[in-house]
């Protein structure tokens, strides 16, 4: 116990040997370098937003029923991935985008967002105008698990039709789940 | 590359590259039968560089389709002859508006790393080739006949 007096003395030792007149650096700056060091540490930059998102599978499967009965592709095409969320969020996680791969995200976010855009073509064009009750989401692919972010594939409704049947459909195929945000990744069926 | 359902297919001389999921996909039961009754085989290829955006193991993405049949997509392919997985070193592969598929002096495409099929015997359709892949080296008379009727137009 003794030696604590003498580690109190070393930690005040240096502020009572500064010699008299040499500058003395303002407390203030010292708590602002601090607080600034903390914040950038214990925070970090905020992730990158994802728009129009859902906080449920339900609630993001209810929403491409209400848009597709509404023959509405645009509300349709919102509930998926834009190609600024892809390039901020998705690319930087995935394999492909390591500089040794050679592969410019605008390839990749072609590729996907064509087939995707297809898709909804397809999907639209067979299904829009047409009113389901959503019973139930799973999937029957893998989920792959990108560190901030999951991908589930091959997303399978459980619906009711307007008749009253209870039908089982792949309307989109994979889904996107970031904590509560949930969004289209792709609408391409395999 | 997604091989439908009963796709029956010689395929040779190929590079699969770039694409979004796994590189091969043979799908349903219909298919692996080609397989197994000889319909449809791989040969001479070249797989690099897919599943852009997809989980796969070295190229591909087993599902129930392969667990359910004789073979793996995977195992299909890599029991077939001559098939390679290293980068064909294609120019300018990925550029969207103008794209370069001219494989480069050194490409395994090119150098003999994977061996070019011949065409069937008494076949005068389709020519033969001395690299893999769709286009050839750079003024080897194989590498524009593409150009002028195709179009890379982005929608």
């Amino acid at each position: 116990m003794a030696r604590l007096d003498r580690l109190r003395d070393q930690l005040t030792a240096p502020v009572r040997t500064r010699r008299r007149g040499s500058p003395r650096r303002p407390a203030g700056v010292v708590s602002f370098a601090l607080l600034l060091v903390l914040a950038f540490a214990g925070c970090g930059a905020p992730p990158p937003p994802l728009a129009n998102t859902h906080p449920s599978p339900e609630a993001l499967a209810a929403a491409v029923l209400d848009a597709l009965a509404d023959n509405d592709r645009d509300r349709l095409a919102a509930l998926a991935l834009d190609g600024r969320e892809f390039r901020d969020v998705v690319w930087p996680e995935l394999p492909a985008s390591r500089p040794e791969r050679g592969v410019p995200v605008s390839y990749a976010w072609a590729d996907l967002r064509q087939k995707s855009s297809n898709a909804l073509r397809r999907l639209v064009a067979q299904w829009g105008g047409r009113r389901f009750t959503l019973l139930g989401v799973a999937w029957d692919g893998e989920t792959t698990d990108y560190g901030p972010y999951l991908v589930h594939r091959e997303t399978r409704l459980r619906l009711l039709d307007e008749t009253g049947r209870e039908v089982e459909m792949h309307l989109y195929g994979s889904t996107l789940v970031r904590g509560e945000e949930h969004k289209v990744f792709s609408y391409v069926v395999d | 590359m997604l091989l439908r359902e009963g796709t029956s297919a010689t395929i040779r001389n190929f590079i699969v590259l770039g694409f979004k999921e796994a590189s091969i996909d043979i799908d349903h039961t219909a298919t692996f039968d080609q397989v197994e009754n000889g319909s449809l085989t791989l040969a001479s290829g070249i797989i690099h560089g897919n599943c852009l955006v997809s989980g796969c193991d070295a190229q591909f993405r087993t599902d129930s389709d392969d667990e359910a049949a004789f073979k793996t997509t995977r195992q299909i392919v890599t029991d077939s002859a001559n098939v390679s997985f290293v980068d064909p070193a294609l120019a300018d592969p990925y550029d969207l508006s103008s794209p370069d598929y001219r494989p480069a002096a050194t490409s395994p495409a090119l150098n003999g790393t994977v061996t070019a099929a011949m065409p069937p015997m008494n076949d005068t359709f389709i020519e033969t080739a001395d690299f893999i892949g769709a286009v050839g080296p750079s003024g080897g008379g194989k590498d524009t006949w593409w150009q002028g009727w195709t179009d890379f137009a982005t929608n």
